[in-house]
């Protein structure tokens, strides 16, 4: 109202203060959002390589204890402490001697004495202890034998009961608690550990003769004994222990078996004795090294059910059959031999008994087990760890392919045997030898036990024993085998299973998957992108584009049931048909090129305007048609009328093979070789001279196509036949590559191939099109008013200009092929095979992880493994994505410039 | 149209003056003819694989619950086939195939062989009646069939259990008297009956699920207060014991009390239960099977049934639309190679659903973090790059991830925390639809961001300059001007992420859904919504039917059918998507311009 007023007061406006409020609150929150969004995402590359990282972790002993255990105990007669036990908390330890009767239970920590047990009633000559089912064996002098248990038990008792006088337990630890050694459970109970002893009675044989060796594997019909008397003569006592219902009286039922051995002679007794596998075989093995394996499955003479008739003289036993004889030494790789004569110093029997571990004088550690060549087994060498100073102890771990080794020097190991990794290694005493070392339970805890009774004791984190990189990527010599070889077989119904965990033919399984899609997908894709972006009419484009771009939502899991369930059966009973396809289909496409040259201008020009349409509607109809008509020729033709056994190899050479495989390339050098003497000066005029006169260009030309097409048939033709002549087939087993061609299977690489190719082409022929389209129209209106065609354009200036571009959308392709983990998983056999073979199946990572990832025992090794392959699959793809998309950009701002 | 085409040889036709100085000048090679041809042959492949799969997925898929004819071929050897042809296949059958033959046909049966060069048809007749005969399917050749007929009473019942039973009624009984014989009174008495039937079917099974399964929730609940009441104790330092013996006791009798109540209510219910299903045992028909046996068929065991060779179009439409209907409304049955598929459709939908909760306001706020906050410089690029290099990640390695973090690192943490009172068994310590929805949102992730961030880019300049000028906040600009314009691409960025997450198994197999998930994620026990239930995914589903089923044959039909619903709910995302950014383009940023 006051107009003079208003002009005089200035106006002050004031932001809101909610205005600024909510300003800084919402940058704050968009602020820490994003760069927390942006680190969860980091997350992910950091967790899985969280728990990969423990991998590489080595395995760690750490000093615990110390004590002395039985002072001056060890007498004259008693040549070695014979055990040492521990229960799995380290709570009671268990230990005896060889040629003593009793065992002696000690309180674990401290080596405080507590039980006295009274295994024998004579000295035994020999004793086994089996730390897997806790039995103990032994033979006697007078050719008697006798077995039995030591166990650890616990007992529960209830806290509240014992505390309730005021009394004080101690919280944590083990401590002795009535005279037993006991801790507290977390439920908030006493655990009072025990040692229970059951022996069982002894039985007699039928020699008198001492038992100087002996061993006993545990089938699930029941125990069977074997033993070697000083006579030289192998027993082999099958015990079934039978109650009597009504008295309760238990009566050992034996059947005894009797051999002759047929030892050289001289040799004397021999040293170690071991049964193989489920006891069908036996080991001798002497200090020297020589060895005999004896074959136990003979149906034996002189057994007799339950007597005590001793037979009349070993002379008349039947003798064992030898299968194998001669000394450890020698099998040893030359690089490994020693030229001083080792002896052998301790041997062990390995988890499912079919391993055997010596250690030896100089120091080695060395593995053997039976592997198979052909018809006949034989041992071998697999693993040798080697050390400075003389093995003195032996002991395998009750659940894995674990050893304790202790040294003479007074140092101990603790490897594994299938990555040939040092897990830990620790200096027990610093000059005194180890007699006897001891591997917790539970493989926790790792003892030495020295020469004057003092016994240290170690806690040891194993870290993940399976796992080296050497495991993983080299070719291993597994248990049963007899070559080096790359197996992934990570689980198995029984306990004594060997993993393997070699990563290398999954990674040939991601490889071939990802060749053969690319194989199938890249030029469709490709070319495709060129035609769409460089020949076809815009309004056409505008349609099919958005069409081939739906093919990349459709789920794989639906392509993976097509692959598995559609095509591969229909594909199955019409191999030659779809081979002859793949030839046959572009083949089609090239020659309605040539023929439309032929025709007269008009219909030329008209069909040109066309071309789409006829390509759809006649060629790619009349190359379906020629391949289901040509399908069964080419089979009678080239596979002899079935192809199928072809590949198996039972019929046939290896020529037509070859020629298929070579017809591509050929055809490929044909086309250049024809062009190249089409440039002959003499022969252009030739040429030339014959357009002058009837001839047509057209007709020129495909008189050149087909003198090509010749020639590369020919030369396909010439190169297998000569293959075929050196002998090589494309059906035989070729080093890194397997078969080339094989035995076909239903679910197989080409179905796969033909599947992932719906996934990555779309993705391949979006980005080449954008590739292709963003090149400017500059360059190509400079290249058409030079005269160039547009196919010269296209050619020589367009995709060279485009070409990064093109290759980035190769590598997003293929990163995508990588990765792929539905349509793999249904449509091959998830086998993990090595073979470039088209007609079989693979397993790759990703499908690897998908099966076996949700069965992994959360924080094993192969639980991490499988998170190694999928952080693999995470930086390949990931890297293989940057390099495409730097690529990209330098494109983008090269077009740009241009 | 066809004049502006830039094919070269096209212009090249254009006068006969011009083209014979081209001719001279440019060799006809230069054309690569053949090779355009050859480019845009392989074009054609492709888009022929596209057009080639989507079409062969429609026809099976949609032709699958077209009720079939029934067929009875009686073979040389003496045997009856009864059933419904559901795959014809040529093939070379071996020489002991005819040789088994009876004498007096073996020779018209090679005669036949011989005079199609070897070839025989052979036919897959689904004959059912697994309990009889131990096996669904018979292969049926060409040259073993004596006759074929097509019997006019000839039926298909489909059954809750042991598949499908073909055969020709005999009669129809009540408690085992049978009051109606003949094909025609069994079927009217069947169509009498069988509504009744059903009903107390449904009841039944209403009662064994919602009622006694809430019952039963209600006790667990019960039972886990009190064990929750017990650790407390065991923890407890003995100030606080007292007051915790107190309560545990409270709750141990609040236990017993519940117990009883509801074991009572259990019985009851029991009863009844017993009561309708003696009801429903009452009513069988008889049927005749193919050897002529005649066998008793409970009508509590019948899920539908129909004269097959008599049916009209429209009957055979209407079962076609029932049998839709079930598919999409009902629960599987026989191991999921029958019956429906809501619960999976359940789970996808709200799989996705929470998937994109959780996606959405992330991506966006990422997006406007980086287009609009952060400062433009390598780091910010180099993000960029990172993220879209993470869209091309394979999926499985989010569902390793997804295993590692969410189920066995997060989840085994809540459970000690919050749910220890179930351990061992874990709640959210293993795969479920929750931490399935946050895999699927981190792996989608990176789609929304690069979406969002392109409509953010796409906004210009002008109008941020526009706003800040009168004198908007930095947050008024964004809120009222730059979020608004780029909707339409962040809604688009998101429907896609949609469309991503509800295609993809490969992590889901990892991280949550089973093949049967025998609770919905949402239900009406407190607290409604357990998103730590494991679910059913239709994707997984195809897997699952197609590969782990134990009678896959049977079970293809429905692989087929499922593969049909998810591509059609795919397309659907995809088609919102285009319609909304279409539509929202026009109504946001046609408006302003």
């Amino acid at each position: 109202m006051d107009h003079q007023q208003v002009q005089v007061k200035r106006r002050t406006r004031k932001t809101r203060p909610s205005v600024i409020l909510l300003d800084h609150v919402s940058r704050g929150i968009i602020t820490i959002g994003g760069i927390g969004i942006i680190l969860a995402v980091s997350l992910v590359f950091v967790f899985l390589a969280s728990v990969v990282a423990p991998l590489f972790q080595q395995g760690s002993a750490t000093f615990h204890h110390s004590v002395t255990l039985f002072p001056g105990a060890k007498s004259e007669k008693s040549e070695r402490w014979s055990f040492i036990e521990v229960d799995s908390f380290h709570a009671l330890g268990i230990h005896g001697l060889l040629n003593e009767r009793y065992v002696q239970s000690f309180f674990f920590p401290t080596g405080q004495p507590l039980d006295e047990y009274l295994l024998f009633e004579q000295i035994p000559r020999t004793f086994t202890y089996n730390r897997e089912t806790g039995t103990v064996l032994a033979g006697f002098e007078d050719g008697s034998t006798q077995a039995g248990r030591i166990i650890f038990n616990s007992r529960y008792l209830n806290l509240s009961d014992l505390e309730e006088g005021g009394k004080k337990l101690p919280d944590k630890g083990i401590f002795l608690w009535e005279g037993k050694a006991a801790l507290k459970t977390q439920e908030g109970q006493l655990r009072v550990q025990e040692v229970s002893i059951e022996m069982e009675k002894p039985i007699k044989g039928y020699f008198r003769e001492p038992v100087v060796l002996i061993d006993r594997v545990d089938r699930p019909s029941g125990p069977i004994v074997a033993g070697y008397y000083a006579n030289e003569v192998l027993f082999l006592r099958s015990v079934t222990k039978k109650t009597n219902l009504l008295t309760g009286e238990e009566t050992l039922e034996v059947e005894e078996k009797d051999i002759k051995v047929p030892v050289d002679s001289g040799k004397g007794i021999p040293h170690h004795f071991f049964l193989l596998g489920s006891g069908d075989m036996a080991f001798l093995l002497w200090k020297d090294g020589n060895f005999l394996r004896l074959d136990l499955n003979l149906p034996v003479a002189t057994g007799m059910q339950g007597g005590e008739v001793a037979p009349a003289s070993p002379a008349h036993l039947e003798e064992a059959k030898i299968l194998e004889k001669g000394n450890l030494f020698s099998l040893l790789p030359a690089s490994k031999k020693d030229q001083h004569q080792a002896q052998i110093t301790s041997a062990v029997i390995l988890l499912g008994r079919g391993t055997i571990v010596t250690g030896d004088t100089v120091g080695r550690v060395c593995s053997w087990h039976l592997g198979r060549t052909g018809e006949t087994l034989t041992l071998i060498n697999s693993h040798l760890f080697q050390h400075h100073s003389e093995v003195t102890s032996i002991v395998p771990s009750t659940r894995k392919r674990l050893l304790a080794i202790g040294y003479k020097d007074g140092s101990s190991r603790v490897v594994y045997l299938t990555s040939e990794r040092v897990l830990a290694e620790v200096k027990v005493f610093p000059n005194e030898p180890i007699e006897r070392v001891l591997l917790a339970p539970k493989d926790d805890g790792l003892g030495g036990w020295g020469e004057n009774g003092t016994f240290a004791f170690y806690t040891l984190k194993e870290g993940q024993p399976e796992f080296s990189l050497k495991a993983l990527f080299t070719p291993i010599l597994y248990e049963g085998n007899a070559e080096k070889e790359h197996v992934w077989q990570s689980s198995s119904g029984t306990d004594s299973f060997e993993p393997k965990f070699g990563l290398i033919p999954l990674i040939f399984g991601t490889l071939k998957a990802t060749f053969y899609s690319l194989l199938f997908g890249v030029p469709i894709a490709l070319l495709a992108a060129i035609y769409t972006s460089e020949f076809l009419h815009p309004d056409l484009r505008a349609r099919i584009k958005p069409l081939i771009e739906m093919m990349a939502s459709l789920p794989s899991v639906v392509l993976g049931f097509l692959a598995a369930l559609v095509i591969a059966p229909y594909v199955e009973n019409r191999v030659p048909t779809i081979i002859l396809s793949l030839y046959c289909v572009p083949f089609t496409f090239f020659l309605s090129g040539y023929v439309v040259q032929l025709f007269p201008k008009r219909w030329f020009v008209l069909s040109s305007r066309f071309q789409f349409y006829i390509l759809l509607a006649i060629s790619l109809p009349t190359g379906i048609v020629l391949s289901i008509a040509g399908g069964p020729l080419l089979e009678r033709v080239l596979f002899y009328g079935d192809l199928k056994s072809w590949l198996d190899g039972q019929k046939g050479q290896g020529s037509p093979g070859w020629f298929l495989l070579l017809l591509p390339i050929a055809v490929l050098a044909g086309g250049l070789v024809i062009h190249r003497v089409t440039q002959i000066p003499w022969i252009r005029t030739w040429i030339e001279s014959l357009e002058k006169r009837k001839l047509s260009p057209a007709a020129v030309d495909s008189l050149k196509m087909v003198a090509s097409g010749l020639f590369s048939v020919v030369v396909a033709i010439g190169v297998s036949l000569t293959l075929d002549r050196i002998g090589v087939d494309p059906r035989n087993s070729f080093p890194l590559v397997g078969r080339l061609l094989g035995t076909y299977v239903q679910r197989n690489s080409l179905v796969v191939g033909f599947l992932m190719g719906f996934a990555i082409i779309p993705i391949i022929y979006t980005i080449a099109d954008d590739a292709l389209k963003s090149v400017p129209n500059s360059l190509r209106a400079g290249a058409l008013s030079l005269g160039a065609t547009p196919w010269q354009t296209t050619v020589r200036v367009v995709i060279p200009t485009a070409m990064s571009g093109l290759f980035s959308a190769v590598m997003i392709g293929f990163g995508r092929a990588v990765g792929e983990t539905m349509i793999v998983l249904m449509a091959t056999g998830n086998t993990p095979i090595m073979e470039w073979n088209p007609f079989n199946g693979f397993r790759t990572l990703s499908a690897n992880i998908a099966v076996e990832l949700p069965e992994a025992v959360v924080g094993s090794t192969h639980y991490r493994i499988l998170f190694l392959a999928a952080l693999t699959l995470f930086i390949i793809t990931f890297l293989v994505n940057t390099i495409a998309e730097i690529q990209r950009m330098r494109f983008r701002t090269r077009s740009y410039q241009l | 149209m066809q004049v502006e085409t830039v094919n070269p040889v096209a212009t090249e036709g254009l006068s006969t003056e011009r083209k014979r100085v081209l001719q001279r000048s440019v060799p006809l090679h230069a054309h690569g003819t053949p090779f355009l041809w050859l480019m845009g042959g392989l074009l054609g492949v492709a888009l022929a694989m596209v057009v080639g799969v989507i079409v062969l997925v429609l026809i099976i898929g949609s032709l699958t619950f077209w009720p079939l004819k029934i067929v009875q071929y009686e073979t040389l050897d003496g045997k009856t086939h009864l059933g419904e042809v559901t795959r014809v296949e040529t093939y070379k059958p071996s020489r002991e195939q005819v040789s088994e033959l009876p004498d007096e046909f073996r020779k018209k049966a090679s005669q036949y062989l011989e005079a199609r060069q070897g070839v025989s048809e052979r036919y897959l007749v689904r004959t059912g009646n697994y309990e009889l005969t131990n096996t669904h399917f018979n292969w049926v050749s060409d040259f073993q069939i004596g006759k074929t007929t097509y019997p006019d009473w000839a039926f298909v019942w489909e059954r809750v259990s042991w598949g499908r039973f073909y055969g020709i009624p005999a009669g129809f009984q009540l408690d085992t008297k049978t009051i109606a014989e003949g094909p025609e009174e069994s079927y009217r008495l069947f169509r009498k009956h069988f509504l009744e039937v059903k009903k107390r079917r449904d009841k039944i099974h209403h009662l064994e699920k919602e009622v006694l399964g809430s019952l039963n929730y209600r006790l667990e609940q019960a039972r886990l207060a009190v064990r929750d009441k017990e650790l407390k104790l065991r923890k407890a330092t003995s100030e606080s014991r007292e007051s915790l013996e107190r309560s545990l006791q409270k709750e141990q009798a609040a236990y017993h009390a519940l117990k009883e109540k509801i074991e009572v209510e259990y019985n009851k219910v029991r009863s009844q239960i017993e009561e309708l299903k003696k009801e429903n045992q009452r009513y069988s028909v008889l049927m005749k099977v193919s050897d002529g046996n005649v066998v008793s068929l409970p009508l509590s065991a019948i899920v539908r049934g129909y004269p097959a060779n008599q049916l009209g179009w429209f009957q055979r439409l209407s079962i076609y639309i029932d049998r839709w209907v079930e598919f999409l409304t009902a629960e599987p049955r026989e191991a999921n190679s029958e019956g429906g598929v809501f619960p999976a459709i359940f789970g996808t939908v709200v799989m996705t659903l929470l998937m994109s909760l959780v996606v959405s306001p992330l991506g966006v706020i990422a997006a406007l973090y980086l287009r609009e906050y952060a400062k433009a410089g390598f780091l910010v690029s180099a993000v960029r790059i990172a993220l879209n290099n993470l869209a091309g990640v394979p999926s499985i390695v989010f569902g390793v991830f997804g295993l590692g973090f969410f189920c066995y690192f997060l989840g085994t943490t809540i459970d000690q925390l919050f749910f220890a009172a179930k351990l061992p068994n874990p709640t959210f310590g293993t795969g479920g639809i929750l931490w399935s929805s946050l895999t699927l949102a981190l792996l989608t992730l990176p789609v929304v961001i690069v979406a969002s961030e392109e409509a953010l880019a796409a906004v210009p300049n002008s109008m941020r300059e526009g706003a800040y000028a009168c004198g908007a906040s930095k947050w008024q600009t964004i809120q009222r001007i730059v979020i608004p314009r780029a909707l339409p691409g962040i809604l688009t960025g998101m429907i896609l992420a949609m469309a991503r997450g509800a295609g993809e198994v490969a992590p889901l197999m990892l991280v949550g859904a089973v093949k049967l998930a025998p609770e919905l994620p949402i239900d009406g026990n407190f607290p409604f919504i357990h998103l730590e239930r494991s679910f059913m995914h239709l994707g997984f589903h195809i897997y699952d039917v197609g590969f782990q089923s134990q009678n896959s044959e049977a079970a293809k039909p429905m692989v087929f059918t499922t593969t049909l619903l998810l591509i059609l709910i795919i397309f659907v995302l995809n088609l919102a998507a285009i319609y909304l950014r279409n539509r929202l383009y026009r109504k946001v940023i046609a408006r302003d311009v």
